[in-house]
């Protein structure tokens, strides 16, 4: 049990209790009091302090601030900066919704290989999953970091969408549509989700046989002049250091060297220099050299940067001369140890269409989603780009090749290989054709063409775009599924109609009533004109003409066009209709993974609960001036903001519009015309965090926020009317535009149902997460993941999101209290913002510590931030005094604007955030009346306008520490300096 | 047998609830949640199926009282009974389980606004065969 007697005084603003206090302690806590005040600060609330000394990563003391007060986890007013990478944050709240997918589903694993989930039990730490980045609208690979299996019973929910995909997944399972992640049990028919069509090869096993020993490969060196002596020895030692060698089956190298050989047949080169390999170029597209370049670097060699060059080009062929000018990229891996590798595991050298050679003979013994990646990299170089000739069929993709006159026979049996590679995938190609337009003259004598093509069959096609498809060009993955989905939901049309087609034919046989008959079967895609046509012959020019199979209709979209509506990002992703949702028995095990998402990692604390803040808007006008519209405008602002309390607003936002607050913050909204762009510059962080991703943020918090944005809430959440009675420094004062007398509007409330949801969630996720962590706290609200570990990044930025909320929340009142303003004060009247700042938020800040920069999570637990002259995060115009610091007394006590001094330094440039609690509610409520307190603050002139008696005397001033008393401590700190002493005329408070 | 009752707390709410089986001793938590939400309540008559698993009973308390929160909330209701069909360990998961049909009214408004309920200082302990909790709401 903590006594006030183990906090040593340092001075008299200062007292600290040392590390050995406690042994779990892992670092000293500090509070800033006074004397005076000391009397007043709960022994709970230090013992919660020094509990948070105990979080993993906290860098030189716990802080508390003078108005501190209990809450639950650490302290009320209570600051603490963890150390990044290896430092925790902690949340406060949590939701690890434990929704599956049926056992059958197959997963998508990185190199195109899939697998059903329920295979990957015993395996699922040495895999790596592809998964959608939402918001870059891309997509990624990451590793699982758990596997969750549980009994269902007794229902699954089976959704089918229009080009006949389905999966089957438990009711609270999210999927991704245009409104966000939504619950599948709140899917209708209609909505949109969106797919990646691309399904790849089933994943097997691969054996440890090898491909390549260490032996093979010297072999292979010694033919080469470069590779004597001390070269052959530093390249094999290179080789040994990235462990690439003996290459087997099963190497982790090996999927990449895949992709890379089958590329650089297509567009890459190994000159011939002095009889030996040269270095290896790569041309294409930037955007898919980086691709290779990142590969090329997992498997352990350098690769250079992109060049980019623009030259002229002359191409003679047959028909006529082409003249055009391109940029070409490419880039190098000078390593000889990377040439060798590739040329002794087949690759040739030197000119291509000069060389004999085929696919390498061990290619044949790979698995089937290995053979894959060599193809799909070959074809992501050579295969021609899926187009189509009429809008709605496809061109049979091309593999062409040159090849000197009498390599004819080598060249037709690579094609072979490549047609015998396609025929495992059950792929169907035509014959190898002699191109005759194809032939040109070269310095080295003539060269032909041929060409090998994959049957333009739809279902051959889609098969192939589904399995094979491309690698190393985005461009042609992303077109190949598209034209996937395309070709699919394409053929079910022709299905429906061909049955239609069939149906109604023997239907007028028996029945013989056309009307009625095309009354019940005209449809979108089986129009009467169809539908007479399938009965009637058609006679034209004296012909009569019988229909044969039916094709697509005439309004179903050409291919481009689909591609603007449906395509969702450019990787290949897409919206496709929901055309069916099932509910079907399901007594059966399900199955889930959470997924590492790829960004940055850091994590955790438990700091940060909903993300409260205060703003103050400045008026031009003085007390006098408002006096005669006191209540006519105090109660056009209680109108205008509505406490929210069950009635939100009227209006609910949509979970989109939702998503776009959560991520676009205050520039969003005034992007849409609410407030101005001063707005955005005087508000911390500019009004949006970057790190903000919605889809961190659960369904149920969206729920809670729809018609909450521009509502107050209840508690110590209020909107007053203050006057400046009191100026302390007249030049600070000045650049923040404030003056004796002026009238100005405090605002101060949070996040809302939304934040509070979202903390509920994370604090369960991040609770059930300590053991993976092995995290020992002595309270569960203490709850924190490490920063860098999935958990902890997801937490980040859903919080990040949930300040963007309030942000956006506290911009909305103030847009609600400018209209009540102009209504009574004419349409002239502008009210300016003088700061926005959080209470409640975890940020990344860099921070000295013990001399050296270093980055910090710091968690403020209704705390402010204060910045002192010349830090680099505050607005331009405050830049020479200091970021404003708003300090918010209890209702009808004074306020205080303050200005962020250089000592706050020792305190992560944090002051205090209000008055703090000192009775409790209850106390409060026993102590004084309701009616009470309004007489008391009628007669120091003060108004109160609340729809409730009953919240009133718990906010009663007696209930919390004197402001006065908790400001001076800032201020003799040398935290934070008072500029300005405000005093409220009108309240309204939330209920 | 008091069912609850307000415990003084300087910020924040809590409650104490007693109840002789789990069942009760959760109805009557969200009967004391119910009385710190101050609400107005309508004549209209609702009922929810409700479902949580959590990591054991304490956690299943504050899994259970937040998701009636977040009901109430988003529908505008408020419950004050509770048909409990199962409360325990779920065999198959190895979690505790609760399946359950809040019954309850349409909401005018609310006089509180709890943010979240809290694990802090929460034990469900029995004595005298009574099982007791004290549970902090931030509000």
């Amino acid at each position: 049990m903590i006594n006030k007697e183990n906090f040593k005084k340092i001075n008299n603003w200062l007292r600290e209790i040392p590390k050995s206090f406690r042994d779990d302690m892992r670092v000293p806590a500090r509070i800033y009091v006074s004397d005076k005040m000391w009397e007043h600060i709960e022994e709970g609330a230090l013992e919660q302090l020094v509990n948070s000394t105990t979080l993993p990563g906290i860098v030189k003391y716990a802080i508390a601030m003078p108005d501190i007060h209990q809450g639950y986890g650490p302290p009320i007013g209570g600051v603490g900066a963890m150390k990044l990478p290896d430092g925790v944050i902690s949340p406060g709240f949590v939701g690890y919704d434990e929704n599956c997918i049926s056992g059958d589903t197959n997963v998508l694993l990185e190199h195109g290989a899939f697998i059903p989930i329920k295979r990957l039990e015993k395996e699922w730490e040495n895999i790596c999953l592809q998964h959608i980045d939402f918001k870059r609208k891309n997509i990624t690979t990451s590793l699982p970091i758990r596997f969750l299996k549980k009994f269902n019973n007794p229902h699954i929910f089976k959704i089918i969408t229009s080009s006949g995909e389905n999966v089957k997944i438990t009711e609270d399972h999210p999927v991704y549509t245009k409104e966000g992640m939504k619950e599948a049990k709140n899917i209708r028919k209609g909505e949109k989700v969106v797919l990646l069509p691309f399904k790849g090869v089933k994943y097997r096993k691969s054996s440890s046989k090898i491909i390549l020993s260490e032996d093979d490969f010297i072999k292979v060196l010694s033919k080469f002049k470069t590779s004597s002596g001390s070269a052959k020895e530093q390249v094999i030692s290179f080789l040994r250091k990235i462990n690439i060698l003996p290459l087997k089956y099963n190497s982790f190298q090996l999927p990449y060297l895949l992709k890379i050989i089958g590329y650089t047949l297509g567009d890459g080169t190994i000159p011939l220099i002095n009889n030996s390999p040269g270095p290896v170029a790569f041309y294409g597209r930037p955007e898919d050299l980086e691709d290779i370049r990142k590969d090329i670097k997992k498997i352990g060699f350098k690769p250079s940067k992109i060049y980019s060059r623009t030259r002229d080009h002359e191409i003679k062929t047959y028909y006529r001369k082409y003249k055009f000018t391109r940029t070409e990229h490419s880039f190098r891996v000078s390593s000889f140890s990377f040439s060798a590798l590739l040329v002794s595991l087949g690759l040739p050298y030197g000119s291509r269409s000069e060389k004999e050679y085929r696919v390498p003979k061990w290619i044949f013994d790979c698995s089937l989603w290995q053979k894959r990646l060599f193809l799909a990299g070959l074809f992501g170089a050579e295969l021609s780009t899926p187009s189509t000739l009429n809008k709605y069929n496809f061109y049979a993709p091309q593999l062409n090749m040159q090849k000197a006159e009498n390599l004819k026979r080598n060249a037709k049996l690579f094609l072979k290989d490549i047609k015998e590679l396609l025929a495992e995938f059950k792929i169907e190609t035509h014959a190898i054709q002699e191109v005759p337009g194809y032939q040109y003259k070269g310095k080295k004598g003539k060269t032909l063409g041929l060409r090998l093509q994959i049957s333009e069959r739809a279902d051959n096609i889609i098969k192939f775009f589904q399995t094979v498809s491309y690698e190393y060009n985005q461009e042609k993955f992303k077109k190949a599924c598209l034209a996937a989905n395309y070709l699919k939901k394409k053929l079910k049309i022709v299905d429906l109609r061909t049955k239609a087609r069939k149906e109604i034919k023997k239907l007028y046989k028996k029945k013989g009533d056309f009307k009625k008959l095309v009354g019940e079967y005209s449809s979108k895609y089986t129009p009467v004109q169809f539908l007479y046509h399938s009965i009637f012959e058609e006679e034209s020019w004296g012909i009569r003409r019988k229909r044969g199979n039916p094709r697509v209709a005439f309004n179903f979209p050409s291919f481009d066009d689909y591609i603007k509506s449906n395509a969702y990002g450019f990787r290949g992703l897409v919206w496709d209709e929901i055309e069916k949702i099932e509910k079907i028995p399901h007594k059966d095990y399900v199955y889930d993974f959470t997924v590492n998402h790829p960004d940055h990692n850091f994590i955790a604390n438990n700091f940060v609960v909903s993300n409260c803040g205060i703003r103050i808007l400045k008026s031009d006008y003085t007390e006098k001036d408002i006096q005669p519209y006191l209540d006519k405008l105090a109660t056009e602002m209680q109108k205008e903001v509505p406490s929210g309390l069950g009635r939100g607003r009227q209006t609910k936002l949509s979970i989109e519009q939702i998503d776009k607050i959560l991520e676009e913050g205050v520039p969003h909204l005034v992007s849409q015309g609410y407030g101005e762009k001063e707005d955005i510059e005087n508000c911390e962080e500019k009004g949006k965090m970057e790190q903000a991703d919605a889809n961190c943020v659960s369904q149920k918090a969206k729920m809670r926020g729809r018609d909450h944005v521009g509502t107050l809430g209840s508690g110590n959440h209020f909107v007053s009317l203050e006057k400046i009675d009191e100026i302390y420094d007249e030049t600070v004062a000045e650049v923040f535009g404030l003056f004796k007398d002026q009238v100005v509007v405090m605002i101060h409330t949070g996040s809302r149902g939304l934040g509070h949801q979202n903390c509920t969630d994370y604090l369960r996720i991040v609770m059930q997460a300590l053991p993976k962590y092995n995290i020992k706290l002595p309270d569960r609200e203490l709850a924190c993941v490490p920063f860098d570990s999935p958990e902890g990044q997801r937490f980040f930025k859903a919080m990040s999101a949930a300040c963007n909320f309030a942000w956006s929340n506290r911009h909305m009142i103030s847009y609600y209290i400018g209209k009540a303003w102009k209504k009574i004060l004419g349409e002239k009247t502008g009210l300016k913002l003088l700061y926005d700042v959080a209470h409640n938020i975890a940020k990344i800040e860099e921070h000295e510590v013990d001399g050296q920069k270093m980055k910090l999570v710091v968690h403020r637990k209704g705390a402010t931030r204060a910045f002192p002259p010349n830090h680099p995060e505050i607005p331009k115009k405050y830049k020479d005094v200091g970021q404003p610091v708003i300090v918010p007394g209890s209702m009808g006590t004074p306020s205080y604007v303050m200005v962020g001094a250089e000592k706050s330094k020792e305190a992560w440039y944090t002051v205090c955030h209000g008055a703090g609690r000192m009775m409790s509610r209850h106390a409060a409520m026993r102590a004084v009346s309701g009616q009470k307190v309004v007489s008391d603050l009628k007669e120091k002139g003060i108004m109160i306008k609340c729809r409730s008696m009953k919240g009133i005397a718990e906010e009663a001033p007696m209930a919390y520490k004197n402001i006065d008393d908790v400001v001076e401590v800032v201020h003799q700190a040398g935290l934070s300096k008072k500029v300005a002493r405000l005093i409220p005329i009108a309240v309204i408070k939330g209920e | 047998m008091e069912k609850y009752k307000i415990l003084p707390h300087p910020a924040d709410i809590k409650i104490q609830a007693f109840g002789k089986t789990k069942e009760e001793l959760f109805l009557n938590a969200i009967r004391g949640m119910k009385e710190v939400l101050k609400v107005k309540s309508k004549k209209l008559k609702v009922k929810r199926e409700i479902n949580v698993k959590s990591i054991d009973l304490n956690a299943l308390l504050v899994d259970f009282l937040s998701e009636v929160l977040y009901l109430s909330q988003v529908n505008k209701e408020i419950y004050n009974d509770v048909k409990f069909k199962k409360l325990g360990p779920s065999t198959s998961s190895g979690q505790t389980i609760l399946e359950a049909e809040l019954f309850g009214n349409k909401v005018e408004s609310f006089g509180e606004d709890i943010k979240g309920v809290t694990y802090h200082g929460l034990e469900i302990k029995k004595k005298d065969d009574l099982f007791e909790v004290t549970i902090l709401f931030d509000i």
